[in-house]
């Protein structure tokens, strides 16, 4: 069955992003395929390269990374969300002439569309709320 | 067609998640929700016929709270399977 996930919470204040995980790993581990990740709202921070929690807490932000990066998935974050949280990659950094980028590899900054897009492509959109 | 509701706070995310439940569906807790089951007034408990209430095993471990009969503990792998068998899925947060 095709899935889709959609994420609003941050690694920081919301346990959305670990469900999330635990739940993706649990869909592969069926054979099931994910057709989408979204992250919206503060689940954006997810995607960010330069936190770095405390050495003795899960690096929830590499761990989605490399889910994302081993099963080749179709990450997607939100551009409106992310760019007003700090969140951009090279071309948004240009183009706004912003000091540096942080968007991890494997993740695309793209508009609210594609959670609607990935809705209609998956048999079922799951949603973690923050 | 049957509904599976998620939800993972107790308060007004239940208590909606709650009003929209109808009969056959299924409701699962997750996260903070899971504290529920230590409310002693719960609307769990007056659900329509033919509702199952799941609850996520651990993440009421990681809370210390106990699930007991008529709640059922499940873990990630049943709830892929209740999202499978059930036409929609609403997330209520």
């Amino acid at each position: 069955m095709k899935f889709a996930l959609a994420v609003y919470g941050a690694p920081a204040n919301s346990q959305a992003t670990q469900s999330a995980l635990h739940f993706a790993r649990a869909l592969v581990a069926q054979g099931h395929e994910i057709v989408r990740l979204f992250f919206y709202q503060d689940g954006v921070n997810t995607a960010t390269a330069i936190a770095q929690p405390p050495q003795d807490e899960s690096n929830l932000s590499e761990e989605w990374q490399q889910f994302v990066q081993a099963h080749n998935l179709d990450a997607v974050v939100c551009i409106a969300a992310a760019l007003r949280r700090g969140v951009v990659g090279q071309a948004e950094a240009e183009r706004y002439k912003l000091p540096g980028n942080n968007l991890r590899k494997g993740y695309e900054l793209s508009g609210l569309g594609q959670l609607l897009d990935g809705a209609l492509m998956a048999d079922r959109l799951i949603t973690f709320g923050a | 067609m049957s509904t599976l509701h998620t939800t993972n706070k107790p308060g007004q995310a239940l208590e909606l998640c709650l009003r929209a439940v109808a009969s056959g569906d299924s409701v699962l807790l997750i996260e903070d929700a899971v504290y529920e089951l230590l409310s002693p007034v719960t609307r769990l408990n007056a659900l329509p016929d033919g509702c199952s209430i799941y609850v996520l095993d651990i993440d009421a471990k990681a809370r210390g709270v106990k699930v007991s009969e008529p709640f059922e503990a499940i873990n990630y792998d049943r709830f892929v399977s209740l999202c499978v068998d059930n036409e929609k899925v609403l997330s209520w947060f």
